[in-house]
């Protein structure tokens, strides 16, 4: 079955285990938006939750995510050090796992691979922020790691339409996003837009997962966006599964990163994605 | 990139690091294209071996990897990552677009970066 865009928001809308982020998402990011709330009221929130804590604090201190040379020890000196910001990013990067579980076996495979892709792009789009001095790599982070978030909508709710997109993809070598508009005449981009809008994600986040395969088109977030898209093509690159993505001129020209930075970058990627993906998606 | 002894060195290669007489002088930079003169100046400071950059260059890799990677698996290597690269024009070509640039610079440091691991998987008898 095809659904149209409306037909498709509706059933996002509708989707039980989508419908809302994990609830501590939600009430960090309730607290957050409440002037009253303290860092220590926070720090408690959070701390409830002792798995979430642990997790939280191995990824904080990790060089893959680590953006300060202190080792941070407590939820308290996390919130304190990082920022309310930050930490709801923090957050989010680490709960988005929890949300989708019920696959086909069929499916695992690529599943998986999804996973790893969206977690080496997370860690490039943080590579490449420091690179560029921009000044927020956490949320570069998290808009790495949800920037193809469309896609697991579609492989978790239209598994069979997923399975004919990953054939053409095969067949024809022409991209995900021409084969998608092919079987469901929309792309996981705009899947994407339409849960980080449900989710209500900072306008940030949803232009980078909106237009990171057409960064040119970014208006107000050109910045962030190129740096997703770029992420998305170093990503790849090493990987190795499909076909590299097309580097953006316009792009390239906003980052203003210098040609000789790409080895020590590649490099780093190489190193640090594999260390994100053993704590962020362990094979089980 | 790789040691090679003096003697298999030749012009228009790159080195990979820059080259120090046995004072600590900085003879030569990294990334300079070797030519008869660097190969003179090389000779005469005694220079025993120097790394040279490039594994896709074909004429060094064999050198390069004699003993710890095959010519086979390094095409493989290539053939590859050639594939998923299918757009970008090939090493040897000038191209004025700076994207298209960086793509190419891309896909070589992937080469690099895919020989090494493959060395490294190696040496620790992983495969
Ligand atoms: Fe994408
Ligand atoms: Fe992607």
């Amino acid at each position: 079955m095809v659904l149209d865009k409306d037909a498709l928001w509706y059933r996002i809308k509708k989707m039980n285990s989508l419908s809302t982020l994990p609830e501590i998402y939600d009430r960090v990011s309730d607290m957050i938006n409440d002037p009253k709330t303290s860092a220590a009221n926070l720090a408690s929130v959070i701390s409830r939750d002792e798995t979430l804590v642990a997790k939280l604090l191995r990824i904080a201190n990790s060089p893959f995510y680590k953006a300060t040379p202190e080792k941070i020890t407590s939820i308290t000196f996390a919130v304190a050090l990082l920022g309310f910001n930050a930490t709801k990013n923090l957050v989010l990067s680490v709960s988005i796992f929890d949300l989708f579980h019920t696959f086909e076996e069929s499916l695992k495979v690529t599943v998986r691979g999804f996973w790893k892709h969206s977690i080496t792009c997370a860690v490039a789009s943080k590579i490449i922020a420091q690179n560029a001095r921009h000044k927020n790599p956490e949320e570069m982070f998290v808009s790495g790691l949800l920037h193809d978030i469309g896609k697991i909508v579609e492989i978790q709710y239209m598994p069979e339409d997923f399975k004919k997109i990953i054939n053409i993809i095969n067949t024809k070598e022409v991209s995900m996003k021409d084969a998608e508009e092919e079987v469901l005449k929309y792309s996981h981009t705009d899947v994407g837009k339409m849960l980080g809008v449900h989710w209500n994600l900072s306008p940030r986040i949803i232009d980078c997962v909106r237009l990171h395969h057409i960064p040119d088109k970014a208006i107000e977030n050109l910045t962030e966006v190129s740096i997703v898209h770029t992420a998305n093509v170093l990503s790849h690159s090493l990987e190795l599964d499909y076909k590299v993505p097309v580097l953006n001129q316009k792009a390239w020209e906003i980052l203003n990163l210098k040609i000789d930075s790409l080895e020590p970058i590649l490099k780093q990627l190489k190193k640090e994605s594999i260390e994100a993906i053993a704590v962020l998606f362990p094979k089980k | 990139m790789g040691l090679i002894e003096l003697d298999k060195i030749e012009p228009g290669m790159v080195l990979a690091k820059p080259v120090y007489s046995h004072l600590g002088a900085l003879l030569l930079k990294e990334g300079k294209t070797l030519t008869e003169k660097e190969l003179l100046i090389l000779e005469s400071w005694k220079i025993k071996e120097i790394d040279i950059e490039g594994v896709e260059s074909s004429e060094n890799k064999d050198q390069m990897f004699s003993g710890q990677l095959g010519k086979d698996e390094i095409d493989k290597i290539e053939a590859e990552i050639d594939a998923k690269f299918s757009s970008v024009p090939q090493d040897n070509m000038e191209h004025p677009d700076m994207a298209v640039k960086v793509m190419m610079e891309i896909k070589k440091i992937v080469k690099t970066i895919k020989v090494e691991s493959l060395l490294e998987e190696k040496k620790h008898g992983i495969r």
